[in-house]
């Protein structure tokens, strides 16, 4: 009878495993930031958050959906819906950007969860240094994915900010994403706006030390004082943005460029000139930015022009002959649609950087992204002070004939006030800042509704019938409730918090 | 030694010559249907004097006027038989004896049950019904045996398993596929295809919860319990059977245009070609001269040959009992370059080492190997040998065709072409044999006990179980010769292993309270740890296709080299109380507490339960007299059972590399939402039938069962703002609701003439109840699956075609409001009513025998089954129609051209484009004869030669698929998927046999 016991015993003994079993060969969330390091590399992917977010279809959104460009016959409705102004709360734009900023503020927050909790102790100086531009990229991260929310999916700030729809503010990554519970709805917008602020004056903080630079592919403190004088403008706060935007132009850092030769630098080969931020691409790397060009220009592999969007009639004219900018227009370009050849001007800001094509025949039209350009700090100078009027007129005078003189070689200076000013200082963005996403919010901003009223180059060209034909003229209210993208059908969906707010008409 | 014997003879022969003188008796046995039993064991009392009987159940033996002769056979009653001076004994007839291994079966842990004492649902497929088939598949003789079980071969590939499900499909995400259990150790699905069919006892097939429960976690979809053999017969059996077949595809359902169609149909399509005078040369040539390529034949193999054989041994001693096999089994696939080998042994031994403690070993090894062709699981390749059979165009031929240089008359054909640009294809033959893929997998399933039994009634069992498996795969490129099809070697090795380690401990007190009330309680605990690990190797770059050693290519190859690991575990208890009254009224109770890594943090262990009882009527005195019931059992039970077949780590927030780097640093980010509150999908099962036997003549059993599938896991949409677009959760409600009936018919049951039929017939709805959010329905992101609450999960949503306008020509569909429009919209889909899964499904076996020869026969059918016949999407696209791919010949019989016409197909000026809409979902319902054999046994007469040599031998024949009754146009309905394109088609089997026992 021992020796039974004695089996039983050895045998229980073995039947037990431990139900610990975490997937080796991969990082989950407790292993993923172990190190400065860790942290360090998982940082990184913030910038191609950034990079993801400033590129793309969210930047020439907004050039199809107003008045610049005219859809041809070889369009094949593809942005048509954008053209016509007929997206619905299952756009996919909108889909795209919200999920793309919540990712990214999401991943801003793992990150400063994870990173606060290393022990700093042992960090080398390098190291501390690393993690302190981490920390900055974090919070300008939420702050930018913020501001980009606001901009697409919220009224435009206004004094009655804390009566207004927000976002939904995240404050710390949430370990239970299955639970609908713990999903926000909208808060206001002044809690939003004072939620973006805020992680930019942190970011300001981290970054202090970290001196901005020409062409800078990282994110320096020159970036966040762009970025909020871009937002400080839209606030309608023009002392600040124009304090802001003047100590980046007066830091002498980045220069304007004033020939054809220089400018045709920046926007072929990306040479970095008056970017305060130009962010990093490369092909070998497989690190590939979005396109900014969603057929302007395009050339087929047999040598033929084949464009989507063709810039309406004029508004190459809207440039003197002298402007450095007018290499952004192909005179003359042969178009063929089938049996029809015509004539027209094409745009091509976006002509393509040729070490991130793989074809060297056929150009994709990548560029490195750009999102914060030295002009568009001239006009947030201008239009700050000219909105500010009086005395303030002088300053915006002067912002204005600085950019002017550095495009136009023969620039006569002007002294302009009052609506006159600010008209100047509007015409100037929609020519200094064409295709690189801004006129759907300016137009927004400026309460002017949208009228297409530009003529074609060549009607044979354009997509006349139909639906096509009649937006060709179209005329958006200021009060148009597509002005605001719909929150996304799919966050409606799964989101109880949000359900009932939906922006109104969609 | 030899002369104690002799002593011991002589003294033995004093003793008997002191008690009586002998006689020479003889006598016949039989079975309890009065056929002869043959190696029964005729033993004179008292004495060790035995004799077996031979194959007409005869025996004869020398024994005392009144000695007592005691005749023993495995599974029936032992009867004694006093003498009483007679030397002709008359027939003896055995009784079957419910007691005994064969009439007992394993329901999970525990000792076996008699199969009239189970309380739950279960169906037992025996080894006559698996044995002599001509395919590596076992289970593709399950198909249409048991009622509610549905079994799909869905793949011919020789190497190809089944898909089988029980009692429909509860789950959306998680695994359908049934828990397989080979002597008591979990194993995997594909154990199938790596055991051989003459090894196993029998299957047994666990449907309702009472039965599964025991098994928890990873009983959702049933269990099916595969036994092996073992000695049972005193004297040592050596029995050795080969078979050899051919194969060939099952059906040949469509017919493609001949070159005479195809011009025809071009001429329809373009009438400018009749004047075209280069068109019609050239037609002329290739009609003239008959130039052309049956494609079909030239890409498919046909008589295909499988060859097996298979050679056991088996017996038991005092102490031991042993089954010794081993087989080797080739089966080549109809479509080139695939086939199947096995080797298989396998050794089971039972020893009982002392009175208290019994020993044990099972354990099998199975070599396979197989070869893979490279094209044929991608369904919308040009090469897929399907799709070159159908899309290549007739007057196309692999031959150089030689033309006389002035004429241009034709002079016969050269070589065969490498390149053939009538197609703008590679010969795919001249491909593959440049991508060999070679694949074998080496296994083992091991099961060892120990048990004992320190007292009466008490047994205590240690099991440890070891599945294991190494497969090594090595894909090859060579460099072709003309280095354009193919410029440079490459060479992919991959090795993985798994096993699954089992580790369990029973302890069972079987005992009776005043003789009526009998108890047996039963407690255990398991362990389960399942390993799988795997690494890959790549390269390429070499130009010699001569030297293709790894070392020797001078370039990475992309995702090369790679590594892959994953393991999981489970722990649980268990227990049983089996209760009966009398062997009248029983009552079963099981739990199971499991917890496994699988699931979430905070829901790690899940407890199932399960009651039943069963009534045996019969048994009741009221019935005593009803003569025309001979058995009547009523049964009923309640429980729950999970599904855990989920991917490995889904608890886990995953964070993983991004491909796209940032200044030099690759970064990583956030990839995957975990859920830390997973845990299994539930399956309440109620199930009540009866079971009975009627005018000794009619077996009935019939059942009706209500499964609700609860905390079903789905990929659920999450809010954005969480930083995840979705993730896994419990959420929804499935609902299996069904009845079940078999019934076996005795025709006639005579000693020299015997049949009977069995039939079954399952019909099994399914219906999603609940979704979540309160939604109504839900689409899986980007896989076009739509799931609807009160729908089938299988059902089709999709555009109603409408047909063609007689009008003009064109395509008509049906809007949302059933309003023809000539518009194809992806908005116009609905529901059809039309499910992927099949409601209905049964089988109908036969068996006769006359004299020496069986005739087995098994059909087989699935009624309701309906799937997207994506291979005639691609033969009656009218938009290809012009000049790129060979068509249904249909076609062109059927394709508008005059007004008024009532066509099929329309004219190729008006199509919109090629639309999967619901034309093209067919009526997949089939019936197959799946199996059947005729044998003849060799009667005793006919062995009296081989006396001593031979006890017994059988030949049989064999055919697989042999009809196949269907609607479906594709190439074979047997496949189990929504939408098929390009499947490995079932093959048939015609095989012949010879079954030898020493």
């Amino acid at each position: 009878m021992k020796k039974i016991f004695i089996i039983i015993l050895t045998i229980l003994v073995v039947a037990s495993c431990s139900l610990d079993q975490k997937p080796k060969n991969a990082l989950d969330r407790d292993n993923a930031i172990e190190s400065a390091e860790d942290a360090h590399a998982f940082a990184a992917r913030m910038h191609l958050g950034i990079r993801s977010i400033s590129a793309g279809s969210s930047v020439y959104f907004q050039e199809i959906a107003t008045e610049l460009f005219q859809p041809s016959n070889t369009y094949g409705n593809r942005n048509g819906g954008t053209f016509r102004w007929q997206w619905q709360a299952d756009f996919s734009l909108a889909e795209s950007i919200w999920s793309n900023a919540y990712h990214y503020i999401n991943h801003a927050l793992f990150f400063i969860e994870k990173t606060q909790a290393l022990d700093f102790a042992n960090f080398t100086e390098q190291e501390k240094k690393d993690i302190n531009y981490d920390m900055g990229l974090a919070y300008f991260t939420q702050a930018y994915m913020g501001y980009k929310l606001l901009k697409y999916f919220c009224n435009d700030y206004s004094p009655n900010a804390a009566n207004v729809a927000g976002i939904p503010l995240v404050y710390e990554f949430n370990p239970l994403p299955a639970d609908q519970t713990t999903y926000p709805g909208r808060d206001n917008l002044q809690n939003s706006y004072d939620w973006v602020l805020e992680n930019l004056d942190r970011s300001r903080g981290y970054l202090a030390n970290f001196a901005g630079k020409e062409g800078s592919s990282f994110l320096t403190v020159d970036v966040v004082d762009a970025l909020w004088a871009r937002i400080a403008l839209d606030m309608g706060d023009y002392a600040t943005a124009a304090n802001k935007a003047t100590s980046l132009i007066d830091g002498g850092k980045y220069p304007l460029l004033t020939t054809t030769a220089a400018m045709k630098e920046l926007w072929t080969n990306d040479s970095g000139k008056e970017c305060i931020m130009q962010m990093y691409a490369d092909l070998a790397a497989q690190s590939i930015p979005n396109s900014n060009d969603p057929g302007y220009h395009s050339k087929q592999s047999n040598g033929e022009y084949q464009p989507d969007w063709i810039l309406a009639a004029g508004v190459a004219d809207l440039y003197s002959s002298s402007d450095i900018r007018t290499i952004w227009f192909d005179k003359n370009i042969e178009i063929t649609q089938g049996d029809y050849k015509g004539k027209a001007t094409l745009f091509n800001k976006f002509p393509g950087n040729l070490t991130l094509q793989s074809s060297k025949e056929q150009s994709n039209h990548l560029q490195k992204v750009k999102p914060f350009r030295i002009a568009e700090q001239y006009l947030i100078a201008a239009e700050a002070y000219a909105m500010q009027g009086g005395s303030f007129e002088t300053e915006a005078n002067k912002y204005y004939n600085l950019l002017m003189k550095s495009r136009v070689s023969n620039w006569q200076d002007a002294s302009l006030s009052g609506n006159e000013l600010i008209k100047a200082i509007r015409d100037e963005r929609l020519k200094e800042l064409i295709g690189e996403g801004f006129r759907f919010f300016d137009l927004r901003r400026w309460g002017e509704g949208m009228k297409r009223t530009y003529q074609m180059q060549d009607p044979k060209l354009i997509a006349t019938g139909g639906a096509d034909g009649t937006a060709l003229t179209l005329t958006i209210d200021a009060n148009n409730y597509r002005w605001l993208l719909p929150i996304p059908r799919y966050e409606i969906d799964a989101n109880p918090q949000i359900r009932e707010q939906q922006n109104p008409g969609y | 030694m030899k002369r104690i014997t002799f002593v011991l003879a002589l003294l033995l022969c004093v003793v008997q010559f002191a008690t009586a003188q002998p006689i020479r008796v003889t006598g016949t046995v039989t079975d309890d249907t009065n056929l002869p039993l043959p190696e029964a064991s005729v033993l004179v009392k008292g004495t060790n004097t035995r004799t077996y009987t031979n194959l007409d159940g005869q025996f004869a033996i020398n024994a005392g006027r009144d000695a007592v002769l005691v005749i023993s056979y495995q599974g029936f009653k032992t009867v004694e038989i006093p003498i009483n001076g007679r030397t002709v004994i008359p027939t003896i007839q055995l009784e079957l004896d419910a007691n005994t291994i064969s009439e007992q079966i394993v329901i999970g842990y525990g000792t076996a049950r008699k199969k009239g004492a189970i309380t739950g649902s279960v169906s037992t497929v025996s080894a006559k019904t698996i044995k002599d088939r001509p395919v590596i598949n076992v289970g593709d003789a399950l198909q249409g045996q048991i009622a509610g079980v549905q079994v799909y071969t869905s793949s011919g590939d020789p190497s190809a398993s089944v898909s089988m499900r029980i009692r429909g499909v509860s789950s959306i995400t998680a695994s359908t596929a049934p828990l397989f259990v080979l002597d008591g150790t979990p194993t995997s699905t594909n154990i199938l295809t790596n055991i051989n069919p003459n090894d196993i006892e029998n299957i047994v097939i666990l449907k309702d919860a009472a039965s599964t429960a025991i098994y928890g976690s990873r009983a959702a979809n049933g269990v099916v319990y595969i036994t092996t053999k073992k000695g049972t017969q005193s004297k040592p059996t050596v029995k050795v059977s080969a078979n050899y077949g051919i194969s060939n595809i099952a059906r040949n359902p469509m017919r493609v245009m001949t070159s005479q169609e195809w011009y025809a149909m071009q001429e329809i399509y373009d009438p400018s070609l009749i004047t075209d005078a280069k068109w019609q040369a050239e037609k002329e040539f290739r009609l003239k001269n008959n130039i052309g390529t049956n494609w079909k034949k030239w890409i498919l193999n046909q008589n295909a040959p499988t060859v097996g054989a298979d050679l056991s041994i088996s017996g038991r001693g005092d102490k031991v009992d042993y089954y010794f096999s081993f087989s080797a089994n080739r089966q080549e696939g109809i479509e080139q370059n695939t086939s199947a080998n096995r080797y298989s042994t396998r050794l089971n031994l039972n020893a009982q080492a002392t009175d208290w403690l019994k020993i044990g070993v099972n354990v099998g090894l199975v070599f396979q190997r197989r070869r893979i062709a490279n094209y044929n699981t991608t369904g919308n390749s040009w090469y897929n040998p399907l799709n070159i059979a159908n899309w290549s165009l007739p007057w196309a031929s692999v031959y150089e065709i030689l033309r006389d240089p002035q004429t241009g008359e034709f002079l016969g054909y050269g070589e065969e072409l490498k390149y053939l640009g009538d197609l703008g294809l590679y010969n795919q033959k001249y491909l593959n044999h440049y991508r060999p893929n070679k694949d074998n997998t080496v296994r083992i399933n091991s099961n060892v006990y120990e048990q004992i039994t320190p007292l009466k009634g008490l047994t205590i069992r240690f099991a440890q179980g070891l599945e294991g498996y190494d497969n090594k795969f090595h894909a090859l490129m060579f460099r072709t010769l003309d280095s354009k099809a193919f410029t440079q070697n490459r060479s992919i090795h991959s090795f993985s292993r798994f096993f699954r380690m089992t580790t369990s401990n029973t302890i069972e007190y079987k005992f009776n309270i005043a003789d009526k009330h009998n108890i047996i309680l039963l407690g255990g605990q398991e362990s389960i740890i399942n390993e799988s690990s795997g690494f890959d190797a790549g390269k390429q770059g070499g130009k010699n296709p001569n030297i293709w050693g790894l070392q020797y290519q001078p370039t990475e190859y992309e995702g090369y080299p790679s590594e892959s690991f994953s393991k999981y575990v489970y722990n649980s208890l268990f227990g049983r109380v089996s209760y009966d009254y009398a062997e009248k009224y029983y009552l079963d109770a099981s739990i199971r507490r499991d917890g496994s890594s699988l699931f979430g943090f905070n829901n790690r262990y899940a407890n199932f339960w399960s009651v039943g009882g069963m009534w045996d009527i019969k048994k009741e005195n009221f019935l005593k007299d009803v003569n025309w019931i001979n058995r009547l059992q009523l049964n009923s039970s309640y429980g729950t059972v999970g599904n855990s077949g989920i991917s490995n780590y889904l608890p886990f927030s995953r964070i993983a590399s991004t491909t796209s780097g940032y200044e030099g640093i690759t970064p990583t980010g956030l990839s995957s939402a975990g859920n830390p509150n997973l845990t299994w999908e539930t399956i309440e099962t109620f199930n009540i039938g009866f079971d009975g036997r009627f005018f000794n003549f009619l077996d009935a059993k019939v059942e009706f069962y209500n499964k609700m599938t609860e905390d079903m896991l789905l990929n659920v949409p999450f809010s954005y703002t969480t930083g995840y677009g979705s993730g896994t959760n419990n959420v929804g409600n499935m609902r299996n609701r069904g009845i079940e009936g078999t019934f076996k018919f005795d025709f006639i049951q005579k000693k020299d003439l015997f049949l009977s039929a069995t039939l079954n017939i399952g019909y099994n709805k399914d219906r999603l109840v609940k979704l979540f959010d309160g939604r109504d329905y839900f689409e899986l992101g980007n896989t076009g699956l739509r799931y609807k609450v009160g729908h089938s999960i299988g059902e089709f949503y999709s555009v109603r075609f409408a047909g063609i306008d007689p009008a003009n020509g064109r395509e008509l569909w049906y809007d949302l409001d059933g309003n023809i429009t000539g518009d194809y919209s992806e908005d116009y889909k609905v529901y059809i009513g039309k499910s992927q899964y099949a409601p209905w499904s049964g089988g109908l076996m036969l068996d006769f025998i006359y004299k020496n020869f069986a005739l087995q026969a098994q059909f087989s059918g699935v009624f309701g089954k309906y799937m997207t016949n994506n291979d005639s999407y691609f033969t009656t696209n009218i938009t290809v129609a012009t000049n790129q791919i060979n068509m249904a010949a249909d076609v062109l019989y059927k394709t508008w051209t005059t007004p008024g016409q009532i066509a099929k197909y329309a004219h190729p000026k008006y199509v919109q484009g090629a639309f999967l809409d619901d034309r093209h979902i067919q009526n997949a319902s089939f019936v197959r004869l799946k199996g059947v054999t005729l044998s003849y046994s060799l009667g005793s007469k006919a062995l009296k030669p081989l006396k001593g040599v031979l006890t017994g031998g059988r030949i049989f024949v064999t055919g697989r698929n042999l009809l196949t009754f269907t609607k479906y146009t594709g190439w074979d309905p047997e496949n189990m998927t929504n939408v098929s394109l390009g499947t490995y088609p079932n093959s048939k089997e015609i095989s012949v046999g010879l079954e030898l026992t020493f």
